[in-house]
């Protein structure tokens, strides 16, 4: 039993030894991760894509917006180049490439017309970035929303205003007819008609002040509906009280004026509230809220780190890996180990452990350092140790089976190359998992840094600990390539020479 | 070579109809040797004879596809660690670490024999005061000469002290003076009772083996001692002999002799003569005495020619070759 630990100590100390005698090799180690990091934390602004702009802005403007403001606006979301008026010329720009996206406003009166023409915003560009053209798409989507809202407002701040002056007709309206209510007398009672020849037109020019009833039910609130609604009824009774003027009977006559009292007091209530609710109310009922338990979510550069230095971690690891059993099997060592009393689970063994170190006294330089750019440490630090070593194992668990089916230590950085691009693609590092079909998730699932990835953020970033999934994908990852090393390197072993 | 049983088990290293094919004519074939412990053996043979794949087959690396190989009496291939420590190798190419000193070279190797790191240190400083490293202990191994590389494998495969030390041209590429300074090594490790099976193309060495083995694709020619060697290979033992005068007369002379089995002009010399005999020093006195008393010659050189190992190889070879040919036309 103690042979088997000198056996085993051998070459963890071999490897100790190789490794520290080869400078480069711990630069690249350590340095080249901590130089990766801190470029990237140091360069990196925004992962929205870079997107210039062109405005073509017609020469009278639009209801409700300024040049200014529209500029403020659209350079919120896009680089903006230039406002120009003229199409042709911003055409020429996007096609000589000039400009990513060209946006064309079109010409619009402040006569309520475009409630009905929806007269469109263009937004053109050439773009072959599948990423930039759902970014531009989903601005202008945003961009329309916008300026929908400011001329629903300019409508609907528009309508209060009449809504406002008709108030106070309605008011003398109903004063008149409250006191023919009362008077009884049947030549006082015929003036009815006279008053109802003057609230026809104020009615009229109510609901011609208002939106279309259509537009209205799809774009307004609940006010505004209950407008249309008492204008209706009010109408109504108008009618049926120009029928009753006909008649003899003094008691239907007072009846209908008495409704129509209440009618026109009902509208005048919902012209009130029409005229005095906030503008943005009518337009937009729904206003959101939104709270961040935490506080606030952390910047890019700090929601990042973790899965950049995890993705350092398993490609160190994988490296080291890759090349450790190729470079025996291309030195010819196995001759020598073939006939030693040496196994090859002592080699294997003694190899994970000095990877294992290096990796794990690697990981916790690079952690930290990288509180020199404001990343905060873990709150448990026995479990992302764990993680950190766990994390190395199932790695260099990879890279050994690349070496084990390279003949060439060319090879085997060949395939961590593979690896390396799998795990960008794959990993979630910066497409969502949940995006791909699942075949993809397979791969996904069989690279350590997936797990990996959503462990260091929960315990950094969440300060939680890590999932039972989380173990157990790594657990499966450390078992499955360990196995497939061993059945691989034992037939390698056992023949020992080609 | 035929091998009774007796000799064959107790022979610390024994090959009886050995052969490992690798297809195509590629291999070695048929294989009989017994070295006995306290000895050395060494192969000869060109490159690609075949010296390494026995070396493979004797040290466990590779198996035999038919016939059989005896370590201690033992299949090599089924050997046990306890059985493994008793056989040291040094393969062909230095195959130890570059960016490991010396002595963490040595501790690596120490290690991988489960040698405790006490007993590492009490065997480390001896060996390598044996093959002249101890001054080159902290050099990386990097920075070693090809020699110092090979002596550092000499010593790392005597670390463990093994009965029986397997080398691979562990002489290759190397200039004479530590070629000598190495079979130096070896003759005192087997003067120290171990037993060395060292290959080698350069034919010369085989007069520091007890044993020599001659190889010819893939197969065993020859095992002798170095001087049975030569004896076969000239077909005895040769008289050199210069005559100024009628050296024809002289020639003619001698053939007629009882003792002189045939006569030969010395290849490069129009004086020179070579005598086959069956005991050069006995056979000496005699041919000089007649030569003095029946013609009155005296030559001016006379001693027993002691041919090279290059020569007996060459004539092996030739000799072999022309008994393949002989069995071809029969």
């Amino acid at each position: 039993m103690i042979a088997f630990f000198i056996r085993v100590f051998a070459f963890f100390k071999k490897e100790i030894h190789d490794v520290r005698r080869q400078p480069r090799l711990l630069i690249s180690l350590v340095g080249g991760p901590l130089l990766v990091l801190a470029a990237f934390g140091a360069t990196f602004r925004s992962a929205n894509p870079f997107i210039t702009t062109v405005l073509v802005w017609p020469e009278n403007g639009i209801p409700g917006f300024t040049k200014d403001e529209a500029s403020e606006f659209i350079g919120g979301n896009f680089t903006l180049l230039d406002v120009i008026d003229d199409e042709d010329e911003a055409m020429a720009l996007l096609e000589a490439g000039k400009v990513d996206v060209i946006q064309i406003v079109p010409e619009i009166d402040n006569d309520g017309e475009f409630l009905s023409t929806r007269p469109e915003l263009q937004i053109i560009s050439n773009t072959i970035d599948p990423n930039a053209e759902a970014w531009i798409r989903s601005l202008g989507y945003g961009e329309k929303n916008y300026i929908n809202k400011q001329l629903l407002l300019l409508q609907a701040n528009q309508a209060q205003e009449k809504a406002s002056e008709i108030s106070g007709n309605l008011e003398d309206s109903r004063g008149e007819f409250s006191e023919l209510i009362l008077s009884v007398d049947p030549d006082e009672i015929g003036r009815a008609k006279e008053i109802i020849g003057e609230l026809r037109p104020i009615l009229s020019d109510l609901l011609d002040s208002l939106p279309s009833k259509t537009f209205s039910q799809a774009n307004f609130g609940p006010e505004l509906a209950n407008l249309y609604q008492d204008i209706e009824l009010l109408a109504d009774d108008l009618d049926k009280m120009e029928q009753a003027l006909g008649d003899d009977d003094i008691a239907l006559k007072i009846e209908r004026l008495k409704d129509i009292t209440e009618e026109i007091q009902d509208l005048q209530g919902s012209v009130d509230i029409f005229a005095t609710t906030p503008p943005e109310s009518i337009i937009s009922p729904f206003k959101e809220t939104y709270t961040n338990l935490r506080g606030s979510a952390y910047s890019l550069v700090i929601f990042y780190v973790p899965a950049v230095f995890t993705l350092l971690i398993q490609q160190l690891s994988i490296s080291l890996g890759s090349l450790g059993l190729v470079r025996e099997k291309e030195m010819g060592t196995f001759e020598m180990f073939r006939v030693s009393p040496l196994r090859l689970s002592q080699i294997l063994l003694g190899k994970l452990l000095a990877y294992v170190s290096y990796v794990t006294f690697a990981g916790v330089v690079l952690t930290l350092l990288l509180r020199l750019i404001n990343v905060p440490l873990p709150v448990n630090i026995i479990e992302y140790l764990i993680l950190l070593v766990v994390l190395a194992t199932a790695s260099v668990g990879i890279g050994f089976l690349i070496s084990a089916t390279s003949r060439t230590d060319s090879q085997a950085i060949q395939l961590s190359m593979l690896v390396l691009l799998l795990s960008i693609f794959f990993t979630g590092f910066f497409l969502p998992i949940t995006g791909f079909a699942w075949p993809a998730w397979i791969i996904a699932l069989l690279l350590p840094m997936t797990h990996a990835i959503t462990g260091f953020q929960d315990l950094v970033l969440a300060g939680s600990s890590v999932t039972f999934g989380i173990w157990l994908g790594l657990g499966i990852i450390i078992i499955i390539t360990y196995v497939l090393v061993f059945i691989i390197m034992r037939r390698q072993y056992r023949k020992a020479v080609d | 070579m035929d091998l009774n049983n007796t000799a064959y088990e107790k022979a610390a290293i024994s090959m009886r109809g050995a052969s490992h094919d690798f297809g195509g004519g590629a291999g070695v074939f048929d294989i009989n040797l017994s070295l006995k412990s306290g000895s050395i053996l060494g192969i000869i043979g060109p490159s690609g004879c075949g010296k390494t794949t026995m070396i493979r087959m004797i040290n466990g690396i590779l198996g035999t596809t038919t016939g059989e190989v005896r370590v201690f009496g033992k299949d090599p291939t089924k050997f046990k660690a306890e059985d493994k420590i008793r056989v040291g190798y040094i393969p062909q190419h230095f195959i130890l670490y570059k960016n490991l000193n010396v002595l963490e070279n040595m501790h690596f190797v120490g290690g991988i024999f489960g040698m405790e790191i006490k007993e590492r240190r009490e065997k480390i400083p001896p060996l390598l005061d044996f093959v002249n490293l101890t001054d080159a202990r902290k050099r990386l191994a990097r920075q070693l000469s090809g020699g110092m590389q090979r002596r550092l494998m000499l010593a790392g495969a005597l670390l463990h002290t093994p009965d029986i030390l397997i080398a691979d041209e562990p002489t290759a590429g190397i200039d004479p003076i530590l070629r000598a300074r190495i079979w130096e090594n070896f003759r005192e490790l087997r003067d120290q009772g171990k037993t060395l099976l060292v290959t080698t193309q350069y034919v010369g060495e085989a007069a520091f083996c007890d044993q020599v083995a001659v190889m010819r694709q893939g197969r065993l020619l020859i095992v002798d001692t170095p001087v049975g060697l030569q004896h076969q290979a000239m077909g005895g033992e040769v008289i050199h002999l210069q005559v100024k005068d009628e050296i024809i007369d002289v020639l003619q002379f001698l053939e007629d002799q009882p003792e002189v089995q045939r006569v030969e002009m010395a290849p490069g010399e129009f004086d020179g003569l070579f005598l086959y005999v069956e005991n050069a020093s006995e056979s000496l006195a005699i041919i000089l005495s007649k030569l003095k008393e029946e013609r009155g010659v005296t030559p001016s050189i006379a001693e027993p020619y002691l041919p090279s190992f290059d020569e007996v190889f060459v004539k092996l070879i030739q000799n072999f070759e022309s008994f393949e040919t002989m069995e071809m036309i029969k």
